[in-house]
């Protein structure tokens, strides 16, 4: 270990002080030769002969000086540094070719490490708290009947309570909810603001202390209306409040409640959702946020903890498991009606675990894969382009074997030349990155190929993908690995035949596209390319046409025409009593407006809002219940979505508090408990728990309504039951409205009619059913225009390669192609023969790829769910595609062929 | 002592049936001090000349040690091999 030590030193000082190591090495010899030099005169010599008997003794000082510098491990570096600087100057030689070969590099480069970043962001990027290995994320899990456990990262107040005094294994345990409010005193003007509601020990638990004053204390979430303290974000201090330091004690106030600044936070500091500019504790938050937010049982506040120095998360998740069941079940059935049927349970991981989400991963590796095959047709031309340089520069290589070059060396120099190449590409390719992350980042969807692309936790802003040291280093790894590779196969190839050194004529054998049976280099790469090519197209194929497949599908309403918004309703009013006679007032208001044909309230299609229980009169009851999705509409619902009403009617504004109590179920519902049988007049009961025992809780079944999408398309419609929300008093805050009106002249008249009724009431999130059904397929167009363009870069890679070999093919049977045409060989037939070459080479792409793609066929549904399988007409569309790309690319040099003079060639010889 | 030194130590001891070609000492010195063995100090010669002595280190005697007991052992073991008489094979 030590002698290996010494070597280490030694070599980095004879690089360090190089110049001073070269004179010292040259004073050493002469003071040598001197010597002997004096000791010759002494023994009798004249000074002229001792001097050329010393120096005769002594050898080639030159040789015994590359010995020495070989000895003190020099002689590589001094060899590299003159291939480096030998390459450099060929390349600069041929600047359009280098520079093209470099931005072949740089564009396959580009786009692996664009996906790269996103996979760096889910795995390896570290939270931005301190010790976050330390931090855990508390989390429930729901299965509903018949269905996979969901994770659910929410809980309710109460069970934050409970688990806080339960759990001994973590230091902290500290919950958060957001939520926005508005910010306004000290002379700003009112803001919007993202609040984060949290308990004393949050900023404990986070270790990023604040940058002024102090965060909370464990004892300030206590008594509720205590310690009205609030914490302000850097950003927000520094843009409204100017960075005054002044403002710590002074008085702001958020929703309209007075709070006390205590601190401001530290720089960049957003908080544990990652959007936070406002902080307030749990005792504060039945004032400024929501009056039942310490009793309700609703989920919607994030956990997180920190482990106990010296224990491992195993026991921390022992003890939830055993604690936390019993507690938070307790806790769940206060209160009745259980929305969410089916099974629950706890769970505890590690929170840079909570961020990774295998489903994710599958879709973000086939993505990765994808730009792989980019890669290797960047990296085959590249080869294919250091082949011919290599084959042309054949007689130089021999002369430099004949000198005495290695193998070892001759490959290592033309090796580097791709890694020059390599380099400069993988510079350039930084910067597509750059380019390409932003790309990403504005288009990629929150889901991939119905998976969550982004974690699927609180936390998952911290996916965002981003351009940092690990993927910088990503690119420079693989520009470097992708120059050598391709530098590699040449130089080997260049130096098989070192036996016979000078050759004659080495131009006109290896080169060319060869044939079948004596595949060359050249044409090997050529046919990889193309076969690359085409499982790239093939790929993008099938997810285009399952795109296409999934947009056709009927979604089961009329979306043209649709406008849907969000209303503001004051947090602290929701579940009033009044909200329901609000609603209804709002509702005729907007259809009182000029062009609006019908308005309803109540969920969107695509998704569902919420579940219930349900069971059947008459019917023994089943354990589990059945869950169906459950929609709480306006009585104009199915006329304004054009819902088509199958059988009996729908629901109208007659259904309401104090009327018989009405449902209209969905077809799917009513083939699933009613098949063969007419369900109108059928009765169910909602809910679990006691609700089953009164009859007065009976709702009968009015109407049966077409199927409507409640998921992304593609999806099984699931079944359905509409309520009205005048009988059922849970209105919900998306209006939706049918108008022929264009939208600019729509959107003010609905405001107008909105402030008649409360000039406070803002609606906001105006958008178009459409534009809610392209976003259903987000994720779908974003694997599909993925692969597109990445199918497109690879095939116009591929053209050049092709091109580019044909090229050069082409104008090295110059002579062979004069003297054919000499012997009598038209120019037509000319053109057939390099044509039926090209067709050659795309032909055995074709085989290849079609193999490639068959067997690669299955791994597309991580993107999209339902592309499985290869159909022929794709792959028949792909194969079309790529022998036009490639018959086109051989065209120029073709031609190039015909128009060969053989006068001229042969006058050459 | 300096390169020039050990050369003719080198033929004085060996009393001249060691001769080798003077310059490739250096390469010889240059990677034992390269691997720790010895070590090269710049000093002033008889004769007032700038030139570079050479010194074992622990390493280097500890080494030499070893060789020389593996030479030895080598010498032996030819030697045995040389005087085996046709009895005792």
């Amino acid at each position: 270990m030590r002698a290996i030590w010494a070597r280490v030193r030694s070599l980095w000082s004879g690089l360090r002080r190089r110049p001073a190591f070269e004179r010292d090495m040259g004073e050493e010899f002469q003071v040598h030769l001197e010597l002997r030099t004096e000791d010759l005169i002494r023994s009798g010599l004249t000074p002229a002969d001792a001097a050329r008997r010393a120096r005769v003794e002594f050898g080639g000082a030159e040789g015994h000086k590359e010995a020495a510098r070989a000895a003190r491990g020099l002689r590589l570096f001094d060899e590299l540094r003159g291939d480096l600087r030998h390459a450099v100057r060929s390349l600069r030689r041929t600047p359009v070719l280098a520079g093209a070969a470099a931005l072949t590099l740089a564009l396959g480069v580009g786009a692996n490490t664009a996906v790269f970043s996103l996979v760096n962001a889910s795995l390896w990027r570290p939270l931005p708290f301190a010790d976050p290995g330390q931090l855990v994320e508390l989390r429930q899990t729901h299965a509903p009947p018949g269905a996979e456990a969901r994770v659910l990262p929410w809980w309710s107040y109460p069970q934050v309570e409970a688990l806080q005094t339960r759990l001994t294994t973590l230091a902290h345990v500290t919950g958060y909810s957001v939520g926005n409010a508005n910010l306004s005193g000290a002379g700003i003007a009112p803001e919007r603001v993202r609040l984060e509601i949290v308990s004393g020990s949050y900023f404990g638990l986070l270790g990023v202390p604040p940058l002024l004053g102090r965060g909370f204390l464990p004892e300030e979430d206590a008594g509720p209306g205590t310690h009205p303290v609030m914490v302000l974000g850097h950003a927000l201090w520094v843009q409204q409040f100017g960075a005054d330091p002044a403002l710590i004690g002074r008085s702001l106030a958020v929703n309209g409640v007075s709070l006390t600044v205590g601190g401001v936070a530290a720089p960049g500091f957003a908080g544990a959702s990652g959007e936070a500019s406002v902080w307030i504790t749990h005792a504060m938050a039945p004032q400024v946020a929501l009056p039942e937010y310490r009793t309700s049982t609703e989920y919607f506040i994030g956990l997180l903890g920190r482990l106990r120095p010296g224990l491992a998360l195993a026991e921390a998740r022992a003890e939830l498991l055993a604690v936390g069941a019993a507690v938070t079940t307790a806790l769940r059935e206060t209160g009745g009606a259980d929305p969410w049927p089916g099974t629950w349970g706890v769970d505890l991981v590690s929170l840079p675990d909570a961020r990774r989400d295998p489903a994710a991963l599958r879709s973000q590796l086939v993505l990765t894969g994808t730009t792989m095959i980019v890669l290797l047709i960047a990296v085959l031309n590249l080869a294919g382009l250091l082949t011919a340089r290599a084959t042309a520069r054949a007689n130089e290589t021999a002369v430099r074997a004949a000198l005495g070059a290695g193998r070892l060396r001759l490959i290592r120099h033309a090796m580097l030349e791709g890694g020059v190449l390599g380099v400069a590409g993988g510079a350039i390719g930084i910067l597509l990155t750059i380019w390409g992350v932003r790309l990403l980042t504005t288009f990629a969807p929150e889901r991939l190929g119905g998976l969550r692309l982004r974690a699927s936790t609180a936390m998952g802003h911290f996916a965002e993908p981003d351009v940092d040291w690990r993927v910088i280093g990503f690119a420079a790894l693989v520009s470097l690995a992708a120059g050598l590779l391709a530098g590699f196969l040449p130089a080997v190839l260049a130096t098989r035949r070192m036996e016979n050194p000078l050759p004659g004529s080495a131009r006109t054998s290896a080169i060319g596209t060869g044939s079948l049976r004596r595949p060359t280099v050249l044409s090997t790469t050529a046919v990889l390319q193309t076969a690359c090519g085409l499982v790239l197209l093939a790929g993008a194929g099938t997810l285009l046409r399952e795109l296409n497949r999934l947009r056709a599908v009927d979604p089961g309403f009329r979306a043209p025409g649709l406008v849907t918004f969000q209303l503001s309703l004051p947090d602290r009013e929701f579940g009033a009593p009044t909200l329901v006679p609000l609603v209804e007032r709002i509702l005729d208001r907007m259809e009182a407006v000029p062009g609006v044909e019908a308005a309803t309230v109540g969920c969107l299609p695509y998704r569902r809002c919420s579940w219930t229980a349900v069971r059947i009169e008459g019917r023994p009851a089943t354990d589990p219940l059945p869950t169906v999705g459950r929609l709480y509409v306006g009585p104009d619902h199915f006329r304004t979505f054009g819902i088509p009403i199958l059988r009996g009617r729908a629901l109208t504004a007659d259904d309401r508090t104090g009327r018989p109590r009405v449902a209209v179920i969905n077809a799917t519902a009513a083939r699933r408990f009613w098949p063969g049988e007419d369900p109108l007049g059928k009765r169910v009961w909602f809910g679990g728990g006691g609700g089953f025992a009164s009859p007065d809780s009976l709702t009968e079944i009015v109407g049966v309504a077409g199927d409507v999408l409640n998921g992304p398309p593609g999806t099984e419609v699931g079944a359905d039951f509409y309520t009205s929300y005048l009988q059922y008093t849970i209105p919900a805050t998306t209006v939706t409205v049918r108008a022929a009106a264009p939208l600019e002249v729509l959107i003010p008249a609905l405001r107008r009619a909105l402030m008649t009724i409360d000039p406070h009431l803002p609606l906001h999130t105006v958008r178009t059913m459409e534009s809610w059904g392209r976003e259903a397929l987000a994720s779908e167009r974003f694997s599909a225009a993925a692969l597109g363009v990445l199918a497109g870069l690879g095939l116009m890679l591929a053209s050049v390669g092709v091109y580019g070999i044909m090229a050069y093919a082409v104008a090295r049977r110059r002579r062979e192609i004069g003297i054919r045409m000499a012997l009598g060989m038209s120019p037509r037939a000319v053109l057939r023969l390099i044509l039926a070459q090209g067709a050659a080479l795309a032909a055995a792409g074709l085989a290849l790829g079609t193999i490639a793609a068959l067997w690669l066929s299955g791994t597309l549904t991580a993107l999209m769910a339902g592309a499985d399988r290869l159909e022929p007409q794709v792959l028949a569309a792909a194969a079309a595609v790529l022998v036009a790309v490639v018959l086109v690319a051989c065209w120029v040099p073709a031609r190039a062929a015909m128009r060969v003079d053989p006068v001229e060639t042969l006058a050459a010889e | 002592m300096h390169g020039y030194g050990v050369l003719l130590r080198i033929e004085q001891i060996s009393r001249g049936e060691l001769q080798i070609q003077q310059g490739a000492l250096y390469p010889a010195l240059y990677r034992l001090e390269h691997q720790g063995l010895i070590a090269g100090e710049w000093g002033t010669s008889d004769n007032n000349r700038r030139a570079r002595f050479y010194l074992l280190t622990p390493a280097g005697r500890r080494r030499l040690g070893q060789e020389i007991a593996g030479w030895n052992r080598l010498a032996d073991a030819i030697g045995t091999a040389l005087r085996a008489t046709p009895q005792e094979l």
